[in-house]
């Protein structure tokens, strides 16, 4: 991981917002929690945290995530998982909780999982035209959110190429503050696509469990 | 509307499971695909690689994509300037570069670059895709290496041919000047041998006549053409060769040299010279010299000498008689100083009739009628004849003469008893004559196989080793002996060898100066008589 973009996230301590917590009874109460939440997105997203985990932890830490999956009473098959069906988000929220639960992974580690999962996804290598430069990209944003996710919104808030900065805006989601932490990596991946800069950082300026309307996302370089 | 919203999201689904279909059949193309294939957006960096790319970097995918591809290459700016080139001539370039492995090998590879285009014509990206050429470059290099060697070696074989070229060009032109001298060579032989004032015949080793020069041509009255490659056998039936042929006989006698009465008007020296090339004998060269005229010089001279001598010999005769008889008193009474004068001219006198004599005998000997009585004798008799009539002269010098007789009686030889004598003669009074006084002469007869052997032994002057040579040649005289003794003419031992091999012997000595001499020689018992019946 990048400790240039490690530095510039202020990473969530456990459990300290709003009573969520992923430890292991915490995951379990949240499970149900979770799946009452509605909203979808596609099996490409739970597709690439199986990548992922696979990548960090062979096929064991996928069968083992699996396994918790089943009992939690969410029972889930990765190679079964179709990259355009959509499924409930509530399971990719899931997923991630389970692997940090079992890994014992870090913020860090959940940052790194988000940062990866364009590299191997396939509606990103789709959506890929949208890449030829970081207006274009950041202008198709709100596209690519709609691409993923069949609930909230991304709003292209601010760009500026002379200053070296722009801000998307994520609203209507609402599932765990873990996935601030995935987001941010995701998205930091995504302008690390176009913006070749080793100095290249994001932030979350604003944050819904801070009380926040939206969350708030801004990417910088120099 | 509910079942517009169905259909529409039947369609949907479709879509999405023929999305799904074609992800899958890409991604297993992707798995399938040998060749190394990555995606790159228009900044540079990579957005997906298939298996064989990760096989070929050890990278994953989770590594390299969302990396810059120039971490893959040795030479960093290579793949930007290819991706240049790419959107400038709008086609598929191909470049040589170096792959960076991640476990830090280095491997050469062709890297074939496309651009992407979106439906609006927008650059989106470049595929690349790399061939692994190290096995070709392997080949390619031992194949080069191989080419230097070889080439080396072709240079090296090349430098040699040069050499060799060189070396046969110099060879060449070595045998071309060795053919031009051969050429002059033969040319000046030629020469010599048509302007040889000699006549030459050559023979081959088989005796076949193969050069006649035109001296020849002319001694004979011959022409070369018609003798060449004749044997000699053949050439004895040709009247005016016959006798050429006959004194060559049939297997060409080896080196000798003998006169021949070829004609009434020309006489000729043969000789015979064996021609010899790396060890063998090639043929025998004969060469015919005209010495007609010489002849006639050499029996002028000798007629001359013969009557000169005659001529003297009779005044010489009346002046001895003459001496004699005032000597004796029967011309009247003389004084003792007269008489002393008269002695002296009388053995002048008779030392110039002696010397006459001598003359006369070469004369003869030269006109090859110098024997002519031959008899059987005792050769003890004759030797110790000459033995006895000379006790008063050796007593008068005190030199002891010994006479060994022979342990056998010997047989009788045919010889001519004056001439035998006169050579007995002339080795003995050398032996007296040379020999100082209380010194000795030893006279032997003994028989040697069919041969009589005379050794006369002396504890005389001996003869020097450089004048041993010429020791039977006219007029010779050695150098010690002349400042011992004034008179002598040098003919004693010439005329003696004569006498000698007239009669078929040998003559020979052994000398050490101021020790002694000891003269040998032998006479035939028997037959063999040939040389000696002919001249005799």
């Amino acid at each position: 991981m990048n400790p240039m973009i490690q530095k510039n996230i202020s990473f969530k301590k456990e459990g300290e917002e709003n009573g969520f917590s992923s430890s292991p009874f915490a995951v379990a109460r949240e499970a149900d929690r979770l799946m009452r939440i509605k909203g979808n997105s596609r099996g490409e997203m739970l597709r690439t945290h199986a990548i992922y985990i696979l990548y960090r932890k062979g096929e064991e830490g996928v069968r083992l995530v699996e396994k918790k999956m089943e009992e939690l009473g969410y029972p889930l098959r990765f190679k079964g998982i179709r990259p355009l069906s959509w499924y409930p988000e509530a399971l990719s929220v899931l997923v991630i909780l389970c692997a940090k639960e079992i890994f014992k992974w870090k913020d860090s580690d959940i940052f790194d999982m988000g940062n990866s999962a364009p590299k191997y996804s396939f509606i990103v290598k789709l959506l890929m035209k949208y890449f030829i430069s970081p207006r274009r990209c950041f202008e198709e944003s709100p596209e690519y959110w709609r691409k993923h996710f069949d609930f909230g919104e991304m709003e292209a808030s601010e760009l500026s190429e002379k200053e070296k900065y722009l801000v998307v805006r994520v609203k209507g989601y609402k599932f765990h503050p873990i996935i601030c932490n995935f987001h941010a990596g995701y998205f930091l991946r995504i302008a690390q696509f176009l913006i070749k800069n080793e100095k290249i950082a994001i932030e979350e300026s604003k944050c819904i469990y801070k009380g926040d309307p939206y969350h708030e996302y801004v990417i910088s370089w120099k | 509307m509910p079942e517009e919203k169905l259909s529409l999201e039947l369609e949907h689904q479709k879509v999405r499971e023929d999305l799904e279909s074609l992800e899958r059949y890409i991604e297993e193309f992707s798995e399938f695909l040998p060749l190394p294939v990555c995606m790159v957006n228009p900044v540079d960096v990579i957005i997906g690689i298939n298996r064989a790319f990760q096989d070929l970097t050890c990278y994953n995918e989770m590594e390299i994509v969302g990396k810059e591809t120039s971490f893959l290459f040795l030479e960093k700016k290579g793949i930007k300037d290819l991706e240049e080139e790419i959107g400038s001539r709008q086609k598929r370039i191909t470049r040589e570069m170096t792959l960076l492995t991640k476990d830090g090998g280095k491997i050469p590879v062709n890297v074939s670059g496309q651009f992407r285009r979106d439906e609006e014509g927008n650059l989106i990206g470049y595929f690349f895709a790399l061939f692994d050429v190290s096995a070709l470059k392997k080949f390619q290099e031992e194949l080069e290496k191989k080419v230097k060697e070889k080439t080396k070696e072709l240079e090296g074989k090349t430098k040699e041919l040069e050499a060799s070229g060189r070396a046969l060009l110099n060879i060449l032109e070595d045998i071309r000047k060795s053919l031009k001298e051969t050429e002059e060579e033969k040319n000046k032989t030629q020469a010599i041998i048509t302007n040889f004032t000699d006549g030459l015949f050559l023979f081959d080793k088989e005796n076949n006549l193969v050069l006649v020069n035109p001296q020849a041509e002319v001694f004979f009255k011959i022409k070369a053409g018609d003798l060449i490659n004749k044997p000699i056998l053949e050439l004895s039936s040709i009247s005016s060769l016959s006798s050429l042929a006959k004194l060559l006989g049939p297997e060409i006698k080896g080196i000798f040299r003998k006169e021949l009465q070829a004609k009434e008007s020309l006489v000729l020296e043969v000789s015979t010279i064996p021609v010899m090339g790396e060890g063998e004998k090639l043929g025998t060269l004969v060469i015919l010299h005209d010495v007609t005229r010489e002849k006639r010089i050499e029996r002028m001279k000798t007629e001359f000498v013969s009557i000169a001598a005659h001529q003297l010999r009779t005044p010489l005769s009346a002046i001895k008689w003459t001496l004699r008889m005032l000597l004796d008193g029967d011309l009247g009474g003389i004084t003792e100083e007269q008489k002393n004068f008269i002695e002296k001219t009388y053995g002048s006198n008779e030392r110039m009739i002696a010397l006459i004599n001598d003359l006369l005998s070469v004369a003869r000997i030269e006109e090859g009628r110098y024997l002519y009585k031959p008899t059987r004798a005792d050769i003890e008799l004759v030797v110790r004849f000459v033995v006895n009539s000379y006790k008063e002269e050796s007593k008068k010098r005190g030199i002891k003469v010994e006479f060994k007789k022979p342990e056998k009686k010997l047989p009788l030889v045919l010889i001519d008893v004056e001439k035998m004598r006169l050579a007995v003669q002339n080795l003995f009074d050398n032996a007296i004559r040379y020999t100082h006084p209380d010194g000795k002469v030893t006279v032997s007869l003994k028989r040697v196989k069919k041969e009589i052997e005379v050794s006369i032994k002396d504890t005389g002057v001996g003869v020097p080793k450089n004048q041993q040579e010429r020791i039977f040649t006219k007029f010779f005289r050695a150098a010690n002996v002349m400042r011992m003794q004034t008179e002598g003419s040098g003919l004693g031992l010439f005329i003696t060898k004569n006498i000698i091999e007239a009669h078929g012997g040998k003559i020979w000595f052994e000398s050490e100066e101021n020790k002694g001499s000891t003269f040998h020689f032998t006479l035939p018992v028997k037959e063999e008589f040939g040389e000696f019946l002919k001249t005799g």
